[in-house]
């Protein structure tokens, strides 16, 4: 029974020492005065929690005796429930055997029968059936040869124990006492499968079906048992270092898939659109053959920003240093003469078509890059391009108007967009414009009127300051003078 | 020569596009005799209320970009929300009253923009009708504007008197008040900012012309003279601001001298 004092001992605590300067007689006291308090005396496993507790008692102490009662209801609701009959009843182990055994079975006596029963399992036990011949049978189908490796008694005996033992080798294997003979496993299944192989083809000739069946390649079992030992006596290194190769050639295997992975994205983003063949300058030179390069060009804007975006793998880079060494040689070999280009133009074709798997839609990518890398040397801009498409009047009813920088993307109706003021600016804007005659939406919100407008509005703003400034210097000229 | 995929269909950096577009309404008084049966009696006017374009192909440049024009009307109307799919971009209905209708603009497919809204007074008086106080005998006092209404109009409620009304900025304002029509226009630009490549393409790259002179433009009023004029206007507003702020400037500087 262990006391509040061997707890603090245990765990090093020397509270009451420090309090009071007699603890020993002081906590026996206390112990001493802890069965007065007019409780109902605890017992057991409550009186060993409270010998714990020591003197440090908690305020509110639950004195019942409710922690055993639950213990105890908790037991009988485990225990309830009546146990199930058994009975040890005498059965046979199959209908020819003479001899009883007995085994539990669940059910009262009463319901059981009396007589010793067959066992449920007999129909399980079932034998080989294993050749069996007498020496003239065997002299007739073994050979002369064979005779001499494989005697008759002892095949015999060999044959004996494997119906008694039902083909069970490791215990035909530790019964067999043939004259002293050392046999392994394998001579044993060896010259078991051997003799009935002969046995079989001299009963029935025509199947070859069983044949199959009784071939025991020995040289191979006794491979596979040393390889197996092998595996079994491998030492602890050698595992670890056999994992570690596995795990090895499972990165590698990851790091392949991933750069096929890679690389399929990579061919994606190369993938163009198919160009018409045979693109000339000349095609460009019209309006609408202008249209479509600007589109070619913006779709080829956006690939460059995609190719920007996964710069970061090394491989990709790679292959962008590569695209790009083989594009500088392609503009020098422009600058010669036409006849090499197409040549040359040829080779890096079919070099490309390698790379991209062979596809038609990669030679032709770089047969479009080519040629709009001869068109941008004409026309640097897209948007200029378009700009000297349609003059100023064509321009001006289509409604195309061309910035310098970044639009907000969407659509308005142009009014919404007059620039408006604070409050108190707005309505001094508005009487300005007003005293002008001119009205705050104008009349015919084009682009031109709207511009003007804005204009005008920003004077008015400018013209508001000076007159507030020159107010105020006024009044402040009227203080001092 | 672009594939049909959807990342080619980049928006243009740094273009806009614009489109004009005429809204507004036409009313016309309705006579006793012209009401029949399936006009409520309440109902005074006959209005019509529309989105057109001021161009001189008419309303098949806005086919091009725009697939349908939603009015809302006020909701006491039966089906207030009125959906017109194809040209006239119009809804006409009998009334009394003066409202806010709000009109959408919802763009073709391909577009891939936003619908454009806003809102339309519609007008059917060439007046307003405004508390008269100040009369003693009830019957309405004129300004000195407003003579020939007074004739018309004596069995109106005394305590209230008319005054013309005066066009809203910007609006074109059309009366002829001996056979009771208004006409409330607006002219206005859709602007496309930075639209979507196939769109421009197909639904925007086509001419929209104004016509040139005023008396080209029989249905609507706006015109390139019309244009034109109203940047006049605003030059020698624009001259009128700078030559103050000269001034002022001078003042300014004799002042902190």
């Amino acid at each position: 029974m262990a006391s509040s004092n061997d707890l603090f001992d245990m765990l090093n605590i020397q509270k009451k020492n420090s309090e009071s300067p007699v603890p020993s007689s002081a906590n026996s006291k206390k112990k001493q005065l802890t069965p007065k308090i007019p409780v109902p005396p605890m017992t057991g496993l409550q009186r060993e929690l409270y010998s714990l507790l020591g003197d440090s008692l908690p305020p509110s102490v639950i004195h019942s005796n409710n922690i055993g009662t639950q213990f105890k209801t908790s037991f009988k609701m485990k225990t309830q429930g009546k146990p199930s009959p058994w009975t040890y009843a005498p059965f046979r182990p199959n209908e020819k055997s003479s001899f009883t055994l007995r085994h539990w079975v669940k059910g009262s006596k009463d319901l059981l029968d009396a007589e010793s029963q067959v066992s449920m399992y007999s129909k399980f036990n079932i034998h080989y059936k294993i050749p069996q011949f007498d020496q003239q049978e065997f002299e007739k189908f073994m050979s002369e040869e064979d005779r001499k490796t494989y005697e008759f008694k002892e095949i015999q005996y060999l044959f004996d124990l494997c119906r008694l033992y039902d083909l069970k080798w490791i215990v035909i294997l530790d019964r067999y006492d043939f004259e002293g003979k050392q046999r392994s496993v394998e001579d044993l299944k060896d010259m078991f499968y051997f003799v009935c192989r002969k046995y079989m083809q001299h009963i029935d000739p025509e199947n070859k079906e069983i044949l199959k069946f009784l071939d025991f390649p020995k040289e191979k079992e006794i491979e596979r048992k040393q390889y197996l030992n092998r595996l079994l006596s491998r030492s602890s290194a050698e595992i670890a270092e056999e994992e570690a190769l596995v795990i090895e050639a499972k990165r590698f295997e990851m790091a392949a898939k991933r750069t096929l992975a890679e690389r399929e994205q990579l061919l994606r983003l190369l993938d163009s659109p198919t160009a018409v063949d045979d693109i000339s300058i000349q095609q460009f030179l019209t309006s609408h053959g202008m249209t479509q390069f600007y589109n070619s060009l913006l779709a080829d804007k956006s690939r460059k920003r995609k190719y920007d975006s996964v710069a970061e793998n090394p491989w990709v880079k790679q292959q962008q240093q590569f695209r790009k060494q083989q594009k500088t040689r392609k503009i020098e070999d422009e600058s010669k003469k036409e006849q090499e280009n197409k040549k040359n133009s040829a080779k890096t074709k079919s070099q490309d078509n390698q790379e991209n798997n062979g596809g038609s839609s990669g030679s032709n990518g770089t047969k479009r890059r080519q040629e709009s890398e001869k068109a941008v040397q004409l026309i640097n801009d897209p948007v200029t391009s378009l700009l000297r498409e349609f003059n100023k009047d064509e321009r001006k009813s289509l409604g195309i108007h061309l910035y310098e920088n970044k639009l907000s993307p969407g659509v308005f109706l142009r009014s919404t967009k007059i620039s408006s003021f604070k409050p108190a600016v707005q309505n001094k804007v508005q009487v300005a414009l007003n005293e002008l005659q001119i009205p705050t939406r104008p009349v015919m919100p084009t682009f031109d009127v709207v511009k003007k407008h804005d204009q005008l509005l920003k004077k008015i703003t400018i013209l508001l300051d000076l007159k507030k400034q020159v107010d105020k210097l006024e009044a402040e000229n009227r203080i001092r003078g | 020569m672009s594939s049909d995929s959807v990342i080619d269909n980049k928006r243009i950096k740094k273009l806009a596009i614009s489109k004009p577009i005429v809204y507004g309404n036409t009313a016309k008084k309705l006579e006793e005799s012209a009401r029949t049966d399936y006009i409520p009696k309440e109902h005074t006017h006959l209005w019509t209320v529309f989105v057109k374009s001021p161009t001189i192909n008419g309303d098949q440049d806005l086919t091009k970009y725009i697939k349908k024009v939603i009015f809302k009307l006020h909701e006491t109307y039966p089906n207030s929300i009125r959906t017109i799919e194809q040209p006239p971009f119009e809804v006409t209905e009998t009334g009394w009253g003066e409202f806010e209708i709000n009109i959408k603009i919802v763009f073709q497919d391909g577009s891939n923009e936003k619908i454009i809204n806003f809102y339309h007074l519609l007008r059917l008086h060439p007046y307003y009708m405004i508390p008269n106080v100040s009369t003693d005998n009830g019957t309405p006092n004129n300004g000195t504007n407003a003579n020939k209404d007074i004739k018309n109009t004596h069995t109106i409620v005394p305590a209230f008197k008319k005054q013309n009304v005066i066009a809203k900025d910007g609006e074109k304002l059309k009366i002829d008040e001996d056979k009771g029509h208004v006409q409330s226009l607006f002219f206005d630009e859709i602007v496309f900012n930075e639209p979507y490549i196939k769109f421009f393409q197909h639904n925007l790259l086509a001419p929209s012309i104004l016509p040139n002179n005023k008396t080209d433009a029989k249905i609507q009023p706006f015109s390139r003279q019309l244009e034109l004029e109203e940047i006049k206007r605003l030059d020698v507003a624009t001259e009128e601001v700078e030559k103050q702020i000269k001034e002022y400037h001078q003042k300014l500087i004799d002042l902190q001298k």
